[in-house]
Parts: structure tokens; sequence; C-alpha cells
């Protein structure tokens, strides 16, 4: 079975330059440093590639509102990889 | 029709006092079908004009269940290409008459609530055809664009939302709850009526005679420079209260009826910079500008290679400029639009530069020590744009050299 938040782990680690970046399900923009609108677009593209998925707007829109966090972001994936 | 009136506020607050008495949803719905239809009547007088806006909104109803079937590229691009350049035709931009293309002469009231319209109905359109719109009917799109709550000024809500709530029209059960939004519709009354009616007072009195056309004020300098710097700190402040007010009104209405709309406002004069305010100032169109516009042309850029800096700053520019030209059809809109633009992409070039110079993970603390002097240059730049949303470049110009012509 695949482990989607590993898998992640090493997605924000190359897209925020970071080796040593740690994140769990509840991370979100507040306590990943330099998480903004930007680092979260290339996040999705990378992700998109990396999983061969495509987002929809609503989608990705649905990732800014507050109480959103890694595992949301790890069950959209679930949901788009099945 | 004015929401600070006695036929509105009876309207409303006799409307709310029914809705729990109805004991099942269609009756429920039916009460605000019908508020809707009774609204939207008030603004027009003649059938013409009425017409035209009704197709206008119906056509988004049947874009969006033609991309749902067929989700081409080439539809939905030709159908938001026509439909943005209607909304320029009717709302009777300037730039058009360069381009000699007649004017529609439309009254204010035919074209009610307009801007937030097509912004609702690129969503409904972009998210149908997205798979993300499940089961709508063409009742249910009527009411979530035409309810009093939304129609005149937003906020702008997503249809997924207004079709959860709708499903359920749920009227307030707490009286407690119930007591709060009575509370914060009279607070809405009073921002409009008593605080931004008394400066706005103020500041016609103290701008109008710096109107273009009339003869120059001649006035003492210190007295020209107070009018200016009264007219440059009040007017945002007007604007604001406005439409906090507007939103009072409209959010606090709405949950009478099950609809819990987003929040505009989240003290947008603290914010520290441009980027930051339009998170805090009218959050609904900033939200909409990041996710239909921000979000796809910035994947797109670096989807094509375009330089990582580049993409970042043109596309803050550009999606900035838009939300500022979208407020109104004359060269001062764009003015303001310009100027949102450009804030916003060098505070992003600032950004930029700070990472590569202190690094990602040293910013947060580094900004956080300048944050009271960053605010403070920002509120001054917030005011500074605002001239240009008086709708006249020369009255701004006017207001802002006024002190120096003595």
């Amino acid at each position: 079975m695949r482990n989607t938040l590993s898998e992640l782990q090493e997605i924000f680690r190359s897209t925020f330059g970071d080796d040593e970046l740690e994140i769990s399900e509840s991370s979100n923009a507040d306590s990943v440093e330099g998480w903004d609108s930007l680092t979260h677009i290339n996040l999705i593209i990378a992700v998109e590639k990396h999983f061969k998925i495509k987002l929809a707007t609503a989608e990705i829109a649905k990732l800014n509102e507050p109480g959103q966090n890694v595992g949301s972001f790890v069950r959209l994936i679930d949901s788009k990889s099945k | 029709m004015d929401l600070c009136s006695w036929t509105f506020i009876l309207g409303l607050l006799g409307a709310a006092a029914i809705q729990p008495l109805l004991s099942t949803l269609v009756l429920r719905q039916g009460l605000l079908v019908l508020a809707s239809a009774w609204f939207v009547s008030t603004f027009f007088q003649q059938p013409g004009p009425f017409f035209l806006f009704f197709g206008f909104i119906a056509s988004g109803y049947l874009a969006g269940r033609i991309v749902a079937k067929r989700p081409a590229m080439a539809i939905i691009a030709g159908y938001l290409v026509l439909l943005v350049s209607a909304f320029l035709c009717l709302k009777n931009y300037s730039f058009l008459r360069a381009l000699r293309i007649p004017p529609v002469n439309l009254t204010w009231s035919s074209l009610v609530g307009l801007s937030y319209i097509l912004f609702r109905q690129i969503h409904f359109v972009v998210d149908s055809a997205q798979g993300q719109i499940f089961q709508p009917t063409f009742l249910q799109y009527l009411v979530y664009q035409l309810n009093p709550f939304t129609l005149l000024a937003g906020p702008i809500n997503r249809y997924q939302t207004f079709q959860e709530e709708w499903l359920k029209c749920e009227p307030l059960s707490d009286s407690t709850d119930a007591l709060k939004q009575l509370q914060r519709l009279l607070l809405g009354i009073v921002k409009i009526t008593w605080i931004a009616g008394t400066i706005i007072t103020f500041v016609t009195a103290l701008q109008s005679p710096l109107n273009p056309g009339l003869p120059r004020l001649v006035e003492p300098w210190w007295k020209a420079l107070a009018r200016s710097i009264a007219v440059f700190y009040l007017y945002p402040f007007y604007v604001y209260f406005n439409f906090a007010g507007y939103c009072d009104i409209v959010i606090s209405g709405a949950r009478f009826f099950g609809f819990k709309l987003p929040e505009n406002f989240d003290r947008p004069f603290l914010a520290r910079n441009m980027i930051e305010y339009w998170t805090r100032w009218h959050r609904t169109l900033g939200f909409w500008i990041r996710d239909y516009l921000f979000n796809p042309l910035f994947k797109a850029m670096v989807e094509h290679k375009i330089h990582f800096g580049v993409a970042a700053v043109s596309t803050y520019f550009i999606a900035l400029f838009v939300a500022g030209i979208w407020h109104g059809s004359t060269p001062s809109f764009a003015m303001f639009g310009l100027l949102n633009g450009l804030g916003v992409a060098v505070v992003k070039l600032y950004e930029l530069w700070l990472v590569k110079r202190i690094g990602r993970k040293n910013i947060k603390n580094y900004l956080a020590r300048s944050r009271t002097f960053a605010v403070i240059v920002n509120f001054h730049y917030v005011c500074f744009t605002f001239l240009f949303f008086t709708g006249s470049i020369r009255l701004a110009l006017n207001t802002l050299l006024h002190p120096f012509k003595h």
C-alpha cells in the first residue's frame, strides 16, 4: 500500500529546498516556514507530476481554507489516486 | 434598493420572523425565492434591461451545464471571452471608446451587482467543467446569483457552500444567536448611516472645492495642508465603514435564512504589506482572485518554465491590477488597479530579495522585528491608492498637490 505522507514529505523537502524538513498530518502553512501562495502552487505542480493526478481549482482553493493541513492534502491525493 | 431603508429592513425582519414557522424545506426555499424576486424587481422599471440582465446570468447556467458534459477548453475559453466582453460593454469601460465601440446606455440599477455576478458566474462555469459542482438546478442557480444577501456587493460566496445550505435552509433556532445577528444588523446600519455617512459629509465638503473644472481654491498653506490630509486619511475609513456595514447587514440577514456567508474584513488597516492587506480587505474578492486568476496563471507560467521570480512578480501584478480595475470603468480605477498591482509586486520582489539575503527560514523573525513600522508605511500606501477610488484622476491629483500650489 502506498504511503502518501512519506512521498509527500520528499516533495515538500525538494520544493522548500530543505532536506531536514519534517512534516506530519497536522502540519500547515503556519507551521511550515515559507509556505506561501507561491510555494503552495509549486507543491501542487510537484504533487500533480509525482502522483499523476490533476487537481481542480476548487480543490486547490479548499486546501487554503482554515483548518486544512497536510492531512487534508494526503486525503485529497488518495481520493484522486484511486 | 437601499439596504438601510425601512422597506428593506422591515421586509428582512418580517421574512426572518416567518421563516421558522415554515415547516417544510420547500416552503422555506419558496420564501427565499419570493424575497429574491421582489428584491430584484425593485431595480428594474422596464422589461428590456431586465431581459438583458437575466440573459447575462442565465448564460452562465447554460454554459455550466454544457461544459459539465463536454469540458473542452475551447468551449470554456470561448464562453469566458464572450462573457467578459459583454461585461466590459455593459459596464461601459472607458477604454472601449478608444476602440470606437458604441456605449451601452444602461442605468446603474439595470447593472445591479453585475461585477459580483460575473465572478460568481466564472466560478460556476470553471467548477462545472472540472466536475466540482453536482446536480445544480436553474432555480438554485438563480437564487445563488440573485438573493438579496449577495446580489449587490457580495460577499463572493462559492456555489458548493450555497448549495449545501440551500438544501437545508435551516432557520436560526438559538435565540442567543438570533439576538447576536440582530445586534450585528443594527451595528451595520450604524456603520453605514452614522459613521460612514458623517465621514463622507466631511470628505465631500473638503474635497468638492478641489473638483476639476472649478476655479483654483486659494487659501493659506496650512489650511490647504489640513484639507488634503483630512481627505487623505478620512476617505479610506469612509469606504471601510460603508462596506463593512453593508457586510454586517447581509451576513447577519442571511443567517436568519440558514446561510453562513464568508467574512470580508479582518482588520485590514493593520496589514504589514499589500499582499497581506489583500487577505484582510475585501477577502472574498482577494480569495477569488487568488483561486481563479493568480493560481492558474502562476501555475501555467511555472509549467512553461518561465523564471520563478519573473512569474511571481508579474502574476502578483496582473492579479491585483485586475482586482483594481474590476471596481470601476473609469481611468481612475485603472490607476487604482495599477497602484495595487505595483504594491504587491514590489512586496514580492522585496521578499524574494530577502530570501536570497537571509534565507527562507529567518524571514519570519526578521519581519516580526519591523512590524509596526511596516504597518504604518502600508497604511499610508493604502490611503494613497484610495485617492483614486473616487472616480477621477484629476480630483485625486488636485487633492494630493493642493498644499504645494501655494
